[in-house]
Parts: C-alpha cells; structure tokens; sequence
C-alpha cells in the first residue's frame, strides 16, 4: 500500500480528510486522540497555577550562563592558585578521585571549572563507576546523562537512558549494575563525539535493549519450560499412581475374583470330590458291607447245612471249608 | 480488527470532578497562544499566576494524554512534575512557541522514562507481581476514577499496541500533543527524516490491522 506525505500529514493531523486509503485511520486516530486527551478543569488549573508560579525563582537567582570573557579567565587563575594553596596538590589529587556525595566532590569540580583537573564526560564516567561500586545506578546515570546533554550531545544521553531503561526492565540488582557500567566503561572508552557518538551509543543501546529482551525470553521460556515439566512430571504421576491405583484395584479385583472363583471351585471340587469319595466309600463300604453280609449269610447258610445231620442214607462227614468264602460248598 | 465505537468519556468531568474531557464531538484541536505567547512566556518568568494558567491549560491536557497514551503511571503526578521543572527552568528557556512545546513535551518523556527506570528496578513487587503487569494494570488507570473511560483506553491500547515504542512515541507525539514531524524529531532527539519513515511504517501497520490488508 502506497500513499503520500502528504496524506500520512493530513491522517496525522485529522484537519484534512484524508486518502481512501487512510480513511479509516484518521477516523481511528481522532477517536484515539479524544480518549486520550483530558482538559484540566478550572480548579486544577487555578490550584496548579498558582505553585507554578511560585516556583518560578526570582528573577536575581536566575542561573546566568557564564561568559569566557578574559575578566572570567583571570579570576578563575586566581581561585585556581587559592585552591591548589589551600588544598595543595596532593589534596587536588584526592579530590580528583571523588564521587558525587564525597566530602571532597565541591573541590574537584571547582577545581574542573578553573581547568586545574579534567572535567568533562570522561571524568563523570570514572565518578559513574564509583557510583556504581556504591550501588547507586540512579545516580551513575544521572550523572552522565546530565554531562552529556551539558556536552550537547543529547542523542547520547537519550541512547543511554534507553540502554539503562532496557536493562532495568529486563534484570534486576546486580546485574543491572553490570550491565550499566559496561556500557559506561564502552562510552568511556569511545574516541568519537558529536553525531556519531550519539549514533554509536544509541545503537549499542538497541544491541542492549534487545540482549535484555532476549535474556528476558530466555528466562521466560526456562520459566514456561520448567513449569511445563514440573507439571509434565506432576500430570505424570497423577496419572501414574491413578493408573496404578486403577490397575491395582483392577487387578485386586480381578485377582480377589479369580481367587474366589478359584477357591469355590476348589472348594466346590473338594467337596464335591469329598463327597465323591464319601458317596463312593459309602458306597463302596455297603457294597462291601453288603458282600460281605451277603457272603456271610451265605456261608452262615453253608454252616447251617453242615450242622444240619447227614441225610441218613450218607456215610461220614462233608469236609469243612473255611469261613467267609463266597463258594458255598457241601452243596448236594 | 479493533472495536472502535465512541468514547465513554463524554460525561466524565462532572464525575472525576478533577479532570474533564475537550468533547466527544470533533477532532480535539490543541490550543496555541501564537501571538500572545511573548507576553505570556515573559509574565509567566516574573511568577505571573494567570500566565501559569494560561500556560497549563494550553498544554497539560495534551501532555496528559501522550503519557496516559505511552502507558506511564500516575499521569497527574508526572504532569505536575513537568510543569514544575518548567517552572523552575523558565529562565533558561529561549525560543518561540513551537520550541516551547518541544522543551515541555521533551521534559515530559523524560521524567516518564525516569519513571519507568525507577520501576523496573523493582522487577518484582512484594505480592509476587511482576512490575510489569503491574504497570500494565496501573495504565489502565484506578477503577474508580477511570470507570468512565476504561473502555476507550483498552481499546486505544489494542489499537497501538502492535506498533513499536519508537512508533507510538511518534504518533502519539503527533496526533496527540499536536507537534509537527521538526518538533517531535526534537523531543526524541532525532532527524526529521527518520520521524517521517516511523510515522509512515506505523500508519501502514495501523491500517493494516484495522482494514485488514496490507
């Protein structure tokens, strides 16, 4: 899709109707614009007004930019030959080596603004890095940014406070710290000023900004990652020991079923066995009992023939035959 | 595609009672002092109360609604705070009324990038809330006071959030606090040029997701 300047300006600008092909985003625009934009009301602006105002210093404390006129050089020769006397220059050099909030900090700048010592963005870094050594980033950063929009180099200090925004979103303590004083270290250590260094640090900011976002993927995914397995592993023993309680009642019951069914079929075998071999031994007993009576009457019979006289027409006695046998004998 | 009906916000000033809207009819035009702005920049250096009026309300509503637009939190403290800034660097300032509401506008994104930084240093709250989310729940402002226009600012926030931080600085800037491509590439210290081809590529990525095509 394709249109002009011209109508980007008037779909911006809502002034103007613009193309069909930017109609609908005008119109989305200008409702955006009426969400968005709130008036204050005449009490708010009456009540702000007035601390305003009173906040505006007079006129005599107003900040003067000073000039470098030769008057300007000549005094500051003086202060510089009263300071070095009266802090000597072991004392110049002790307060080159202070931070922000050190005793000796007033000195050392007096001492920069009559050029005695450096001043000037690489001397804010070397304080940003004490600054940092005490964990005070806010204050690290402060300190460069402000020198850098003092320098003019405003794309600079943007490209910082973008790089520290990025970090500080995505880390946390320590290694905000880190990654802060590399970056001081990196534009301490950078030759190049004016548009190019802006361009040079802006650019390290976006290299920064998107390693934080990266990082912050990263833990995100470890994060998605761990939980996903921990809830993987959880999932897996529920399951596991649901599957296993399940599997296990399945198996008592049909374990305790098939016992069941085995030992009544046992049991049914048994008995009916024992009951086979009852009814068979009964059986097999009144038969036996009933042979032998049987046997018995019958011999009892046999005996009752051989007591019974000889029929008198016979000589002698008819021979004895055992007891118990089924063969009656003497029989005629 | 993103619902876009009327504001809910029509009637919101009687019930905020601290803040009141332009008007739902209409494009919200920004106020420009032009001729008068001399006159007023000079009083409001000599602590002029009207001036500071005039000054606040020209402006502070656009302010308001470029930082409620970029997600800040606690819109109303960081306006104050701009102003206040202003108010104290006043003496400083030199130039005309275009570059005044660069300076202002510039003022305002830092401190809400201030802001930011402050907060994503604690990345974790106390109740186990990620910063974030909770800059997220705070854009869309406090219930109570926000009632009216929570609706309208959740979907002016599905509308932009497909576009970059850089795209919705310079739309925002443009359509919302009234600058020009020069005046907006100032606030974010960069060129013109690249202004335009940010305003462009988010134009297109705008209409792409609202018409659908490309």
């Amino acid at each position: 899709m394709r249109f002009t300047d011209r109508d980007a300006d008037a779909a911006i600008s809502g002034l103007v109707p613009a193309g069909p092909e930017l109609a609908a985003v005008q119109r989305a625009l200008s409702l955006m614009k009426e969400t968005l934009i709130t008036e204050p009301s005449p009490e708010e602006v009456s009540a702000h007004a007035a601390r305003f105002a009173a906040a505006v210093p007079a006129p005599g404390a107003a900040p003067k930019v000073l000039s470098a006129s030769p008057w300007r050089r000549r005094v500051a020769a003086v202060i510089a030959v009263a300071t070095i006397s009266g802090v000597g220059l072991a004392g110049a050099a002790a307060a080159n080596e202070a931070a922000p909030g050190d005793a000796m900090y007033g000195i050392d700048q007096a001492l920069e603004r009559v050029g005695v010592l450096d001043g000037g963005t690489g001397e804010r870094v070397d304080e940003a890095q004490k600054l940092l050594a005490r964990d005070d980033v806010d204050g690290a950063l402060e300190l460069v940014s402000d020198s850098l929009e003092s320098d003019g180099e405003l794309e600079a200090a943007t490209g910082l406070r973008n790089a520290a925004l990025a970090v500080a979103s995505n880390s946390s303590g320590d290694d905000v710290r880190a990654r802060v004083s590399e970056m001081l270290q990196w534009m301490a250590g950078e030759d190049s000023r004016g548009t190019e260094f802006g361009a040079r640090v802006s650019a390290r900011a976006r290299q920064l900004s998107g390693n934080a976002n990266e990082n912050a993927n990263e833990n995100a995914n470890e994060n998605a990652s761990k939980g996903a397995n921990e809830n993987a592993n959880k999932d897996a023993s529920e399951n596991a020991n649901k599957d296993a309680n399940k599997d296990a009642n399945k198996d008592a019951s049909e374990n305790a079923n098939k016992d069941a069914n085995k030992d009544a079929n046992e049991n049914a075998n048994e008995n009916a066995n024992e009951n086979a071999n009852e009814n068979a031994n009964e059986n097999a007993n009144e038969n036996a009992n009933e042979n032998a009576n049987k046997g018995a009457n019958e011999n009892a019979t046999g005996d009752e023939n051989a007591k019974r006289p000889a029929d008198p027409g016979s000589q002698g006695q008819a021979p004895e035959t055992p007891a118990g046998t089924d063969r009656p004998v003497g029989k005629p | 595609m993103f619902l876009l009906g009327p504001p809910h916000m029509a009637n919101s000033a009687d019930k905020q009672g601290e803040w009141c809207h332009r008007g739902a009819g209409g494009r919200v035009k920004a106020l420009t002092l032009k001729e008068y702005f001399g006159s007023t920049l000079a009083a409001a250096r000599t602590g002029s109360a009207w001036a500071w009026e005039t000054i606040y309300r020209d402006l502070a509503g656009a302010v308001a609604g470029y930082l409620r637009g970029r997600g800040a939190e606690d819109v109303e403290d960081l306006v104050s705070e701009t102003f206040l800034s202003v108010a104290k660097d006043i003496h400083r300032f030199a130039g005309g009324e275009s570059e005044f509401r660069s300076w202002v506008f510039t003022i305002a994104h830092r401190r809400m990038q201030d802001g930011w930084r402050a907060k994503g240093r604690q990345v974790e709250v106390a109740d186990g809330e990620y910063a974030g989310h909770a800059a997220e729940n705070a854009w869309l402002g406090n219930v109570e006071r926000e009632a009216m226009t929570e609706m309208s600012l959740i979907q002016v926030r599905a509308m932009i959030s497909h576009l970059t931080v850089s795209q919705r600085d310079v739309v925002l800037l443009r359509v919302v606090g009234d600058l020009s491509v020069a005046e907006t590439a100032q606030v974010l210290h960069t060129s013109p040029g690249a202004v335009r081809a940010l305003q462009n590529r988010a134009l297109r990525d705008l209409r792409k997701d609202l018409v659908g095509d490309a």
